[in-house]
């Protein structure tokens, strides 16, 4: 009986997906279609950095120092096993690429997602309770609001830094990314959250469940939650882009990613020595990448937030 | 006296609509409340429709929310089958909420649109642990949809694929689902076509018929009303100012306010009966007239009736909060 | 044929969605006389605000009327252009809509917006257009008019507010005015309060009025006639007294019959079982047929045509093949 109504219900789930105005407004945008297609390309070949790959960055021992700053090999002056050049320690800056990328949406996406998980908790419960818990998280949201992200940052990334003396750096520089950039995102969430909760909340759904006495905890969590998820997700597609920037930043100020492990933003900023003596291909190809990247993960946001309001459709 | 399900006791509740401390003490402003229900008693007896009537600002919603829990009550006292309860432990609420549900106005806004219509049905059943096993949820589930009209199978469909009288038959399904003795309606039909709200009212009747339900039923439509109550309060600006059978009301109307609501009902045996047009419009709860509140837009007013509060004069006939009542 | 002040024939509207065109308003026609009340009654979805809105060009685009023709003193206009349509409104076609908050503007005072719609319609000096406008107040009821009128729409109470929507409505004098639910959002004491003054200054005025509502009480005291929508059709219209007295189409007398009065006795009332089917699921043949007791085969096959009943037109297949009977 009960089997019964699930594969019902899975069908009718690809039924809904496929009858959905998001899946119509999707096909009917040519630029959306192209975006997701790019990034999602961009993504594939960061997964699966190992396999494309055609040379291993991390690999000291395939290294050699012979081989650094050559050119892209169609230039004549290259190597052919190099098809975009070496850089300053002669990897291969199409592996380090495919390398780097994953380093960058790997931060991008963990950041949004604590960044997510925090600023989504606070804006519920401050939405939901109310009173000085709501005016204590609104402040703190207000106070560090006045304050631009990528400060906040480098504040956190300092004091971390400091706190931790700079050991182990190669290890803790992921992690610490992760929480400096999420905690400077956070508030975008919470006042989303708050807002869209406020309105929830005086809903007669949520005053039913309350009238059984279901516990605030349980009613945020199963009524209100996912009705305020909507907004949420377009901030969160569109702070993707925004978090893989302020890496890139981050990591072109020499306080992100460590030269072995370099992201996008290292390889940027490794270039960038390189800049004035010609060497060219260090620095453009991960800027480009960066740019088309970030470029169609925002178009795909801004799809969404329209797809999303009732409004414009 | 045991014959009283619900026993309301001089109930008020005061909003501070005051602004932000801050702001009063810069502008030198004083606490701003609101009276929104102001002393008001009642009883309703076990499986009797008790009415609420009144128009914007008369508190009776507020009333309802007071009743079931959503809102505190600034003073009074509230009995349900005899118990006092503001005076219970948080176990034995768990119990006495079960007893008493409410079914809301907006058919749209009351039912929680990512859920499943089973789930939202099965959602007091879990709370008070009366479905146990996944077999026996499902099965009263299906009972319920049936019950209110619907078929079992619209179980796994969404709210939105209903039109408003059938998201009212789910709304009314939940409300069931804990077999609660004592139904709040909170203007149920006032959001549906006249043709659907002929279909919920009849299943509301069938229902008390075959539950012995007890309703309190809010609402400003006083056709429907007299369709549905046994009793029939009058609000006006928060005060109780007539209760009555709902017979004698329809009959001999003592209160001027429930003269002229009666009076404002279109007319739609066109028999062209003349009218006493009502005069004035509902004053602003924030600063209510003195006196009696009405005193403004009665025809019978003098100086005594704005100098003074009308107490409610109870008598074989109802009760009554007029000075010129007769 | 100058009786006549508006012409509605055929009337079709359709909204192109990606599952189709909905139509909206299907074939609607009838006629308006000088001074005359017509009630549009009908549940929501009926399309009662829709032929309304279409009438002044009002339909929000990807809408459109895809056929008929509205002919308003003689001349067509359902096919003018934008600026020409708004020239209509506000000089010959007023409108009062059921929140008075969308038609006036919060930052401005009532005199100013009074005065500006004066203005912009009849050749009057500032002065004359302010006493015609405290004029027009007076009119409605509003109590010290000369005075209240420099006050902003937030300071008015719901039924004020409504009055003075009425007046604004009538201040270029126009032909027509169009009110869409113009007391739903009111208390049941104003209700009846507004519904005189809108049938006083119409009459007085020699103002036709399309009262579109959901609301038979309304439109019993309101309405010289009515027309009775379902499903984007005209089941039946004719002279108030004989729709809601002696209905002849079935969904008229079921809904007639369903709604609660202060003088019925009964238990139950009667109900009309189901619902009105979404525009995206209509059948074919007679829309009611799915919940009509008296459904023929007739019905779940071919759409009934209009039929004149006496005074009333019905489009319903028991006029034409049970009629006899």
């Amino acid at each position: 009986m009960s089997t019964d109504y699930q594969t019902n219900e899975a069908k009718s789930l690809l039924r809904r997906v496929l009858d959905s105005d998001i899946w119509y407004s999707f096909k009917k945008s040519k630029v959306t279609m192209v975006a997701a297609g790019v990034a999602l390309i961009i993504f594939l070949a960061a997964l699966l950095a190992p396999l494309l790959a055609p040379h291993n960055p991390f690999d000291l021992a395939s290294l050699s120092l012979m081989d650094s700053l050559l050119p892209p090999s169609w230039t004549g002056m290259g190597d052919p096993r190099y098809l975009l050049g070496t850089d300053d320690q002669g990897r291969d800056v199409l592996s380090t690429i495919l390398y780097g990328s994953r380093i960058s949406i790997a931060v991008g996406l963990a950041s949004v997602a604590f960044a997510a998980v925090l600023g989504i908790t606070l804006g519920l419960v401050a939405g939901y309770m109310g009173g000085a818990v709501d005016a204590v998280i609104m402040r703190v949201a207000d106070v560090q609001l006045s304050f631009p992200a990528i400060l906040i940052a480098l504040l956190i990334d300092g004091t971390i830094s400091g706190l931790t003396g700079g050991v182990n750096r190669e290890e803790t520089a992921f992690t610490v990314l992760v929480i400096s950039i999420g905690l400077s995102f956070w508030v975008q969430y919470a006042r989303t959250v708050r807002s869209s909760t406020l309105v929830e909340r005086d809903k007669e759904y949520v005053q039913a469940a309350r009238l059984i006495g279901l516990h605030p905890f349980l009613i945020m969590l199963r009524h209100v939650l996912p009705n305020v998820m909507g907004p949420v997700l377009v901030i969160a597609t569109i702070n993707l882009a925004l978090a893989i920037i302020t890496e890139a930043t981050l990591s072109f100020l020499g306080v992100g990613m460590p030269s072995t492990q370099p992201s996008l933003g290292t390889m940027i900023r490794i270039g960038n020595d390189f800049l004035f003596s010609g060497e060219w291909w260090i620095t453009l190809f991960p800027g480009a990448l960066l740019a088309v990247l970030v470029l169609a993960v925002n178009l795909l946001g801004d799809w969404l937030r329209d797809a999303l309001n009732p409004k414009l459709r | 006296m045991s014959d009283n399900l619900l026993e309301i006791k001089d109930l008020s509740r005061i909003f501070d609509i005051s602004k932000p401390w801050l702001n009063r003490l810069i502008e030198r402003e004083d606490r701003r409340l609101l009276r929104a229900v102001n002393d008001v008693s009642l009883n309703i007896k076990r499986g009797e429709t008790f009415a609420l009537v009144g128009e914007s600002g008369s508190g009776k919603s507020t009333i309802a929310k007071v009743i079931v829990g959503l809102l505190a009550a600034s003073s009074g006292e509230i009995r349900f089958d005899g118990v006092n309860l503001a005076e219970q432990s948080p176990t034995a609420m768990r119990n006495i909420r079960r007893r008493y549900q409410m079914i809301f106005q907006d058919p749209f806004a009351s039912l929680n649109p990512r859920w499943r219509v089973r789930d939202i049905i099965a959602e007091p059943l879990r709370k008070f642990g009366m479905g146990d096993m996944e077999g026996s949820s499902q099965k009263r589930v299906d009972e319920l949809l049936e019950l209110v009209g619907l078929s079992a199978k619209d179980g796994s469909k969404f709210p939105h694929e209903f039109s408003g009288g059938q998201r009212q038959r789910i709304a009314i399904a939940r409300v069931l689902s804990s077999k609660p003795e004592f139904i709040v309606c909170d203007e149920p039909t006032s959001a549906l076509d006249v043709s659907v709200q002929a279909q919920i009212l009849n299943l509301m009747r069938d229902l008390q018929d075959d539950f012995g339900l007890t309703y309190l039923f809010i609402s400003h439509d006083l056709s429907v009303v007299r369709h549905m109550a046994n009793r029939i309060g009058v609000l006006y600006l928060g005060r109780l100012v007539e209760v009555s059978d709902s017979k004698e009301m329809f009959r001999n109307p003592r209160h001027p306010y429930t003269q002229m609501l009666l009076e404002a009902v279109p007319d739609l045996d066109m028999t062209g009966r003349t009218r006493v047009k009502a005069a004035g419009e509902i004053p602003n709860p924030i600063t209510p007239p003195s006196g009696c509140t009405f005193h403004p837009r009665c025809p019978l007013a003098d100086a005594h009736c704005k100098a003074n509060i009308p107490p409610v004069v109870e008598s074989d006939l109802g009760a009554v909060a007029c000075f010129k009542a007769t | 044929m100058s009786d006549v002040l508006l012409s509605v024939r055929d009337m079709v509207v359709d909204f192109p969605t990606r599952h189709g065109l909905l139509r909206a308003v299907d074939h609607v026609s009838f006629d308006l006389s000088r001074g005359e009340v017509l009630g549009l009654v009908g549940e929501s979805g009926a399309g009662k605000s829709i032929t309304g809105a279409a009438i002044i060009g009002l339909i929000e685009p990807p809408g459109h009327i895809s056929g008929g023709t509205v002919h308003l003193d003689g001349s067509r206009i359902d096919n003018l252009g934008m600026e020409e349509m708004r020239r209509i409104r506000g000089k010959r076609v007023g409108m009062v809509f059921q929140d008075p908050l969308t038609s006036l503007n919060p930052l401005y005072t009532i005199a100013k917006q009074l005065i500006q719609t004066i203005r912009t319609h009849l050749d009057l000096t500032e002065k004359q257009a302010r006493a015609r406008a405290i004029g027009l107040l007076e009119e409605v009821g509003i109590p010290a008019a000369d005075k209240r009128i420099d006050d902003y729409p937030h300071q008015f109470s719901g039924g004020m507010r409504q009055r003075v929507v009425i007046a604004l409505a009538l201040c270029a004098g126009p032909e027509l005015i169009i009110a869409d639910e113009p007391t739903t959002a009111l208390d049941v004491s104003v209700q009846s309060q507004i519904i005189d003054v809108l049938k006083r200054m119409c009459a007085e005025h020699g103002t036709a009025v399309i009262l579109i509502t959901h609301d038979m009480g309304v439109i019993a005291e309101a309405a010289d006639r009515v027309a009775v929508l379902y499903s984007g059709r005209i089941a039946e219209i004719g002279p108030v007294r004989e729709v809601i007295k002696q209905a002849k189409h079935p969904y008229t007398k079921g809904l007639m019959r369903s709604i609660p009065t202060l003088t019925q006795t009964n238990d139950r009332l009667t109900q009309i079982p189901g619902t009105m089917p979404r525009i995206t699921d209509r059948p074919e043949g007679c829309a009611f047929a799915p919940r009509c007791g008296h459904v023929m085969d007739i019905c779940r096959s071919q759409q009934p045509a209009t039929r004149s009943v006496g005074n009333c037109e019905v489009a319903c297949h028991l006029e034409t093949e049970g009629g006899a009977s």
